[in-house]
């Protein structure tokens, strides 16, 4: 079962690590993703767990929607935009992007993660992130729209 | 409003800003395989924590036995595998961390290696696991490479090395290939190289190897002698990306030779192995990069 937790976590770090990066940025990418994942194990066996990608992806946003709200995080966040030598691995234009997406909600910006960056529809979407298919549809018809309106202008 | 989603019309110009968008927000992820994979950091001591951390330094003391049994040689299989040896319960289950990070890291590049038919042996790994990190100073390129050259592997904004040729720092020759404008294009100034400019491998396995150019070709994508083309007296190292530039029509080649002035001599069996656990690895598409 270890081994197995090992496989699984080896396999789908890379891309957890890239959602969280989209999610919160590359500083904190990995530290949400090790919150996230422990919470999981911390929680019980996967045994259960029928699809445990898609659990993991659930707790990565999960983690970092409470990421978001933490003040302390927030102030460690601010403190670090201060200091050039920190973002010194984060790339403008990334950071950029991240602040468009900062505008929507966080359910919207991993609705339009999953539908734009791994391709999924909004069923499958709706299996990651453990929501009814019409609550991804109208998110994403939201943040689309939302979208358009910041995009027209850049 | 149309097809699979019912509001995502793929020839919009709005889909492919937003495709656009979330491409550059993730662009800058982590890759390095040390910080994915090893590295953890510091974070608030939990009630919890206890119990892995005990178990954590139970698997340290382990895996540095066998170590020293195995004359302080480094086993990638050890590191890859060390919560088997664990007997912690599913719950307090670790993240793997590294037994020996940073011997791993610093080990002096291969001039203690013993005589005899040395391979190297990256232990059981799959496409995907960042295996070295290529450095070509002179366009300012720093990447780590992974397993395999597919499109899932690339996308991830990495460079990938093909299953089917050596392993950079063995005789014979190693492929890698990369992205030309897309997904932080690491492969996106390989037209500027000219022969004699240095290319700096180093492997997981701790070898740092220098390679230097010798040349370079623009070929058809069909053209997959390029990597198995190979004179397994002599370690070659081959870069392969898309060119012209924004398009998929030809594949731009690079040429580069070891330099065992600076490298020590190759290792290896001078064909493709990734070690005794990967037999067989990886796909057999014989296109060089897929369209």
């Amino acid at each position: 079962m270890t081994e197995r937790v090992d496989d699984l976590y080896r396999q789908h770090v890379g891309e957890l690590v890239h959602f969280a990066t989209v999610l919160v940025g590359p500083h904190d990418a990995f530290d949400v993703v090790s919150e996230a994942v422990l919470a999981t194990l911390h929680r019980g066996s996967l045994e259960n767990v029928d699809n445990v990608r898609a659990y993991w992806f659930r707790s990565v946003a999960n983690t970092a929607v409470s990421f978001h709200r933490s003040r302390s995080r927030r102030l460690r966040r601010e403190e670090l935009a201060n200091d050039v030598r920190a973002e010194a691995s984060v790339s403008e234009p990334a950071a950029d992007a991240r602040r468009l997406l900062a505008r929507l909600s966080d359910q919207q910006r991993a609705v339009i993660y999953l539908t734009y960056w791994h391709d999924l529809a909004p069923a499958q979407v709706a299996e990651m992130l453990g929501v009814s298919d019409g609550t991804v549809r109208k998110q994403l018809g939201r943040a689309r729209e939302q979208l358009r309106e910041v995009l027209r202008h850049e | 409003m149309n097809d699979r989603s019912g509001s995502v019309q793929t020839d919009d110009w709005l889909d492919r800003a937003i495709r656009e968008l979330v491409d550059c927000a993730g662009s800058d992820a982590p890759t390095d395989p040390a910080t994915l994979w090893f590295a953890s950091p510091p974070r608030r001591p939990r009630a919890g924590w206890l119990a892995a951390a005990a178990a954590f330094l139970v698997v340290v003391a382990l895996a540095s036995v066998v170590a020293l049994r195995r004359g302080g040689e480094i086993d990638p299989a050890a590191q890859t595998t060390p919560a088997v040896q664990s007997t912690t319960p599913p719950t307090t289950a670790h993240p793997p961390r590294p037994t020996t990070p940073t011997t791993v890291k610093s080990a002096t590049p291969r001039t203690s290696v013993p005589p005899g038919p040395v391979v190297q042996d990256y232990g059981a790994i799959t496409c995907g696991d960042g295996i070295g990190r290529i450095t070509i100073p002179e366009i300012d390129l720093n990447f780590y490479y992974v397993a395999c050259v597919g499109t899932a592997e690339l996308n991830r904004s990495v460079v990938g090395h093909y299953p089917r040729s050596v392993v950079p720092g063995q005789l014979g020759n190693a492929a890698l290939a990369g992205h030309r404008t897309s997904r932080a294009a690491p492969f996106g100034d390989l037209d500027a190289l000219k022969p004699g400019d240095v290319i700096q491998i180093e492997t997981i396995l701790g070898g740092a190897y220098t390679y230097v150019v010798t040349g370079s070709e623009v070929v058809n994508p069909s053209d997959y002698h390029v990597v198995t083309d190979s004179d397994p007296t002599k370690a070659t190292l081959t870069l392969i990306t898309y060119t012209p530039k924004y398009t998929s029509k030809q594949r731009l080649v690079v040429h580069a030779a070891l330099d065992t002035s600076r490298s020590g001599s190759p290792v290896g069996v001078g064909q493709p192995y990734y070690g005794e656990a990967n037999p067989g690895f990886g796909p057999s598409s014989d296109v060089l990069l897929e369209n």
